[in-house]
């Protein structure tokens, strides 16, 4: 089995590129992408740990973590669709009616 | 006994009929409630005073409590009526001429479109009041009706509230009783203090038993009540004034019944000022200065209303005097023959005020004569009587207090004097008002194109009606023979009736003047004559030489004016303390304004500037949450990396 060091940099590495791809993109729908992303990386995180130190309760919490992001992914796609009925537009930069 | 409590629930219930229920009854109703309800109490006061003179005269003191009324740890204030011949003399008094007065009102106010509903709620509310005052069988009690009279008293005083002068003075007489309520209230925690009670009968008991220091401090904090809601000299600027009120206010509340409370409060608490000499001595002194100064005064004044505004002062002086020298039912009596006579007084004034359409200034009137007949009788007679003319009532009572004044121990010659010079001063402002109002060429004009047809009468003058003439004859009936209760010498009706009252607490007794004899004959003589010369002067003066009294006031003009601005004494209140407390006010609301203001405001600038700036985090654009929300869990990691080590 290859380093522990190996799985976090690879886990920080997917969690930056999420990050980025969050705050760089207009599209919606690479957003999520990049935000499953993000919690992929944790999830490794905690599966790596889990499996290092011969614990259940790591892999446990990346089970929760996946059934979350379900969860998130049907809400979020939800409200995409029914912002681009209203609008036409997918576009995040367009909907900015929260501004202060 | 015990339907006493009626007497005050009747105008209790006029008070709330027509202050709760009136806005839908006709503009007549208000004042025929009121009177009813006044003429109930008056009734059930006879067959009061028929329960207590069945009783045996050393019985004659009851104290009918009716519930606890404050029960506290250490402290008991009871809700009861102290019942003996005073309080019961006052409430016939009080309901007997309340009601002829609200009988007069109704005509008086007739005219009246609004604000009768509240003349006549407010005036039912002053005889609750006042009965209280009356009835009070502990000093907490009496406070009560002593601060309830005070409102009922402002409030009617600024009946006419649009008329700044009405308003104006309507606030100085409550000052001034507020003054005088403090005065009070200090008083009766002394008592407390000093007796463990405010009950009249334990303190009354147990009065000895004090220092004569204390019981000296005690009555002269009562005192100051009784100055300021009797109109004595220094707290009296209020009482002229407050004849902006309608005049049956005036006759009820600013001459018969309220500012005799003063009075009343005195003989009430008899057993505490005998046992203070030097108390005794400044009431004397007081009321024997304020009734000259009030005549001196009475003498220039140009409006009715304030001439008697002043003599009622006067009046209320001799009062006190014959209280101050220990004569407390010389007191008594002519606060009876006072109520009788002083508002037959102001009821033909206001008459005659009613007549020409609301002129009060003695120089706009003249010959009313045979134009409203039954006011000049009226007031003729009230004038003879004050005037101590015999047989007119206020002769025997007014008598009683000279003779008192020179012969009692804690009289002398000085007191008495004094008294006699002010009877006859008395009797020429009082007349050189009645001939200034009813002789001599008519100098009016009647304002009012309506009222000829209405009243019938080719003069154009608004002639009273039966409610209102009633009341005159009764008044005037009342002002002849309501001395005849007390000849020295022959009838003692009066002190007989009162005896049971100055006999209790058994401990020790007020000294009783037997007055009588040849010296007190020679005194009354005395008296009667310098009212006949002072009605003699004042006849020709005003109306045989009209121009010779100009001559004198021109001839005296210092004197005249100091007379006619009442010895400046408001001027220099109004220096003293008007002035400087509003300058104060000011400055204090000049700093408050700022002060709290800024900080108010400030607390509500900051905020708001504070928002402006913060909001421009709000872009509404996901990016920017997305960033801000990564910034912050990176400095919490940060933090919990750099400090968990």
């Amino acid at each position: 089995m290859a380093p522990l060091s190996y799985y976090f940099i690879l886990s920080a590495v997917l969690f930056t590129i999420g990050t980025i791809g969050v705050l760089i993109r207009k599209n919606p729908l690479i957003m999520f992408m990049s935000i499953e992303l993000m919690l992929n990386a944790a999830n490794l995180s905690f599966a790596s740990f889990a499996r290092a130190r011969n614990l259940l309760s790591g892999q446990v919490i990346a089970f929760f973590v996946i059934a979350v992001a379900a969860a998130e992914v049907v809400v979020g796609l939800a409200i995409i669709v029914s912002i681009f009925r209203s609008r036409q537009s997918v576009d995040v930069d367009d909907v900015s009616m929260l501004k202060g | 006994m015990g339907l006493v409590w009626l007497c005050l629930l009747f105008p209790l219930a006029g008070f709330a009929i027509n202050a709760l229920l009136g806005r839908s009854l006709p503009r007549r109703a208000h004042g025929i409630i009121a009177t009813v309800a006044m003429l109930a109490a008056f009734a059930v006061a006879w067959i009061v005073l028929a329960d207590l003179l069945s009783l045996p005269h050393e019985e004659q003191h009851r104290n009918l409590i009716l519930y606890n009324w404050v029960p506290a740890d250490g402290f008991n204030a009871t809700f009861g009526a102290w019942l003996d011949p005073l309080s019961v003399l006052l409430l016939l008094i009080v309901t007997g001429v309340g009601f002829v007065i609200h009988l007069f009102a109704i005509g008086y106010m007739a005219e009246e479109e609004e604000g009768q509903r509240r003349f006549f709620a407010y005036l039912n509310l002053f005889v609750v009041a006042m009965l209280v005052l009356i009835l009070a069988n502990n000093f907490m009690l009496l406070l009560v009706g002593w601060g309830g009279v005070g409102f009922a008293s402002f409030a009617l005083i600024s009946h006419y509230f649009f008329r700044e002068e009405a308003a104006d003075a309507a606030v100085k007489a409550f000052v001034i009783n507020t003054l005088g309520d403090v005065g009070m209230m200090l008083g009766i925690f002394l008592i407390w203090v000093t007796y463990g009670a405010v009950d009249y009968e334990t303190v009354f008991r147990n009065a000895g038993n004090a220092q004569t220091g204390t019981i000296t401090a005690i009555t002269l904090l009562l005192l100051v009540g009784a100055l300021a809601k009797s109109g004595q000299v220094p707290l009296h600027t209020w009482l002229p004034d407050a004849m902006a009120g309608p005049t049956p206010v005036s006759a009820l509340i600013h001459a018969a019944t309220m500012v005799t409370a003063g009075v009343y409060l005195l003989v009430r608490a008899w057993p505490l000022y005998e046992l203070a000499p030097a108390t005794l001595t400044t009431i004397a002194w007081l009321g024997a200065f304020t009734a000259l100064f009030g005549a001196l005064i009475g003498l220039v004044q140009t409006n009715i209303k304030r001439v008697l505004a002043f003599s009622t002062m006067s009046q209320l002086g001799y009062m006190f005097l014959a209280a101050g020298v220990g004569a407390y039912s010389a007191a008594i009596f002519h606060l009876l023959t006072h109520a009788f006579f002083k508002a037959l007084l102001f009821l033909a004034a206001g008459v005659v005020i009613h007549a020409i359409g609301g002129e009060e200034d003695l120089r706009r009137m003249g010959g009313l004569r045979d134009k409203v007949r039954i006011a000049w009788v009226a007031y003729g007679i009230g004038g003879l009587a004050i005037a101590g003319i015999p047989p007119f009532s206020g002769f025997f009572s007014k008598d009683e207090i000279i003779y008192s004044a020179f012969t009692s121990t804690r009289g002398n010659v000085v007191l008495g004097l004094i008294a006699l010079l002010t009877g006859g001063i008395t009797a020429f402002y009082v007349f050189r008002s009645f001939f200034l109002t009813f002789y001599r060429t008519p100098r009016y004009g009647i304002g009012h194109g309506g009222t000829e047809a209405e009243h019938g009468h080719g003069d154009g003058l608004h002639q009273p009606g039966l409610e209102m003439r009633i009341p005159l004859i009764v008044l005037s009936v009342l002002a002849i023979v309501g001395g005849w209760v007390l000849i020295p010498d022959a009838v003692h009706l009066f002190e007989d009736y009162l005896e049971p009252v100055f006999a209790y607490p058994a401990a020790f007794n007020a000294p009783v003047h037997a007055a009588g004899g040849a010296t007190y004959w020679m005194i009354a003589i005395g008296a009667a004559l310098l009212g006949a010369v002072g009605i003699g002067a004042a006849y020709y003066l005003y109306v045989l030489r009209p121009a010779l009294a100009a001559d004198l006031a021109g001839r005296f003009a210092g004197i005249h004016r100091t007379l006619f601005n009442r010895f400046y004494v408001d001027q220099l209140y109004d220096t003293i303390f008007v002035r400087p407390t509003r300058a104060f006010g000011r400055a204090f609301s000049g700093v408050f304004e700022r002060g709290l203001n800024g900080l108010v405001n400030g607390a509500g600038y900051l905020v708001r500037e504070a928002s402006v700036t913060m909001r421009e985090v709000q872009t509404g654009y996901v990016r920017n949450y997305a960033l801000l929300i990564l910034g912050g869990t990176v400095l919490l990691i940060a933090y919990v990396l750099f400090t968990a080590v």
